[in-house]
């Protein structure tokens, strides 16, 4: 039984609270289903406000602007990062209004099954969704654009097919975006959009802030030599003196990949992970 | 059975709502949970429901601790707020993807109830009035035949038509091996209903009572001049008829128990009233 100490612990760190973890796969689908039939039309009426911005502003770079590789990458990122932000916080939208977080809270589903309904709506539906929205938009104005220009190679040689290699970044992207943006919500009853941006924000200048302290305290070089600065987990910049080019001293390429890895996978565990203890702890 | 234990729960820091508060709730009752605005009645109901937490000692519904939230305990507690909100579809389809979480559901018995108050499966939630929406909540949590139903001010809301039909549908739904919990501050829209009384105030259970030991230690009555009381009144107030009066039975003739007078004489003079329940 969970009982409180007069010294009391926090209940994720109580282990008996762990243990209570359930998940039924029946239970998971009734959360899809209910999901899809009560905010399924939203879901569409939001694609189809994504699909709308990116064919008004695909047009404009394609038919207008040259058809940039880099504005369309630029587009993609853009709407795939705020669209997914969007639509992540939108999953645990019931924790903004006391009403409806009772509701949400007393379904009878565990956290683990809520919390993984939504990490289904975010990975499996929306992702696979926008991509194919934004390929299927982009490759028939790009397609377009050829068959017009098919008579003048150096123009055609501008409209190019975004290369499908590049999603990887994207993905990493919106990975990244709507794991803070569903914590963002677990966390923020209201505003949780604008609260979420500015703790990313408050967040991201510290560890830089930080980082460059620490560079700058740290890496000790011969008299009159300075550092610049440095790429976080990548490599630091630095002049041995006024006069001499500047060099720079890197991680070995493994410890790169080991923090990067970390960064780009342990990073949206860990906020699915803090999610799903803040929806566990939450009261209402 | 609903064990509360030695719970102690506040807001903030520094305000107990409350402070070691032992209860204990029997199946096949429809207890009557009352108090003012702020008692902590919500509160108390959110605590049996897993909404909130105690700092200090424990719940348990059934087999299950309320705090845990598990599955198995939600299935087998049904919540109403006094606020609530639908999902922007229609009847027939909240019940469709909401009902098989509850594995006792029956649809049959939730189709008369919508028969009762004259609502159509394909009827919008979102386009239905106040109290037509605690109609359809109502009907849908005795449909999931929860073993414990907990209610925060069921009545508010609804015309006096609709008013009798909940009192009726509540009393044709309780079985032996349900608890209901009916919070409310309208006493004389379910006095006919609730049995046992808690009444709840600044922290504090008052009185937990069935009518039956009420009547056995109170008299209720009225009088034309309060001279005629007797020094025996625990309590009295103005009536239409002149003056309700409260005292302890000593065998006269009693009127029917007045929940309202009686919760007023627990706010005004709680000691006379607890010391005459308990003699």
């Amino acid at each position: 039984m969970y009982q409180t100490s007069q010294f009391p612990i926090p209940r994720f760190l109580n282990f008996q609270f762990l243990l209570n973890m359930q998940f039924s796969f029946s239970r998971f689908l009734l959360l899809l289903r209910k999901e899809f039939s009560e905010q399924g039309r939203l879901y569409l009426l939001g694609l189809g406000a994504l699909g709308g911005f990116w064919f008004v502003l695909l047009g404009l770079v394609t038919f207008q602007g040259g058809g940039d590789l880099d504005t369309r990458h630029i587009l993609l990122g853009l709407g795939i990062v705020v669209g997914g932000t969007v639509f992540a916080q939108y999953q645990f939208n019931a924790l903004s209004r006391p009403s409806q977080t009772i509701r949400f809270l007393h379904l009878p589903a565990s956290t683990l099954e809520k919390t993984m309904s939504a990490f289904f709506w975010c990975f499996v539906v929306f992702l696979p969704a926008a991509l194919v929205l934004f390929y299927a938009l982009d490759t028939s104005m790009i397609s377009l654009m050829r068959t017009r220009l098919a008579h003048d190679p150096l123009r055609l040689a501008h409209y190019e097919y975004l290369p499908i290699w590049h999603l990887k970044i994207h993905v990493f992207l919106f990975t990244l975006a709507a794991s803070i943006g569903v914590l963002g919500r677990a966390y923020f009853r209201q505003y949780a959009f604008v609260k979420t941006a500015l703790a990313v924000f408050a967040v991201f200048v510290s560890v830089e802030m930080l980082f460059q302290f620490l560079v700058k305290s740290w890496v000790r070089l011969p008299a009159g030599g300075h550092v610049l600065g440095g790429e976080l987990f990548e490599k630091v910049t630095f002049r041995l003196s006024e006069d001499s080019s500047t060099d720079y001293v890197e991680l070995p390429l493994f410890w790169q990949m080991l923090f990067a890895g970390i960064f780009m996978v342990g990073l949206p565990i860990l906020c699915w992970f803090l999610t799903w203890l803040r929806l566990r702890e939450t009261e209402v | 059975m609903v064990h509360i234990s030695n719970i102690s729960f506040a807001y903030r820091k520094g305000k107990p709502l409350f402070e070691g508060l032992d209860l204990e709730l029997l199946p096949g009752n429809v207890y009557g949970l009352l108090g003012r605005n702020g008692a902590g009645k919500s509160s108390l109901l959110r605590l049996m429901s897993g909404l909130l937490f105690p700092q200090q000692g424990s719940c348990k519904v059934g087999a299950h601790v309320a705090a845990h939230r598990n599955p198995t305990f939600l299935q087998e507690v049904f919540f109403i707020p006094e606020e609530f909100e639908f999902p922007p579809v229609s009847i027939h389809e909240y019940v469709r993807v909401n009902a098989p979480f509850y594995p006792k559901f029956n649809m049959g018995q939730f189709e008369r109830y919508l028969q009762e108050f004259d609502l159509l499966p394909q009827q919008r939630l979102t386009e239905l009035s106040h109290g037509q929406k605690k109609k359809v909540i109502t009907g849908f949590s005795l449909a999931t035949n929860a073993s414990f139903l907990l209610m925060d001010e069921p009545t508010n809301g609804l015309d006096i038509p609709s008013k009798a039909q909940f009192r009726r549908l509540i009393a044709s739904a309780l079985d032996e091996g349900r608890v209901v919990v009916v919070s409310t501050h309208q006493v004389r829209d379910l006095d006919s209903l609730i049995d046992p009384i808690i009444v709840l105030d600044q922290s504090k259970i008052l009185l937990h009572a069935s009518t039956a030991e009420i009547g056995d230690k109170l008299r209720f009555f009225t009088v034309d001049d309060l001279a005629e009381a007797g020094s025996s009144a625990l309590y009295s107030e103005p009536s239409l008829r002149g003056h309700a009066v409260i005292s302890p039975n000593n065998g006269l003739p009693s009127e029917k128990i007045d929940l309202e007078l009686l919760f007023n004489a627990l706010l005004h003079a709680p000691e006379a009233l607890q010391k005459a329940m308990k003699n």
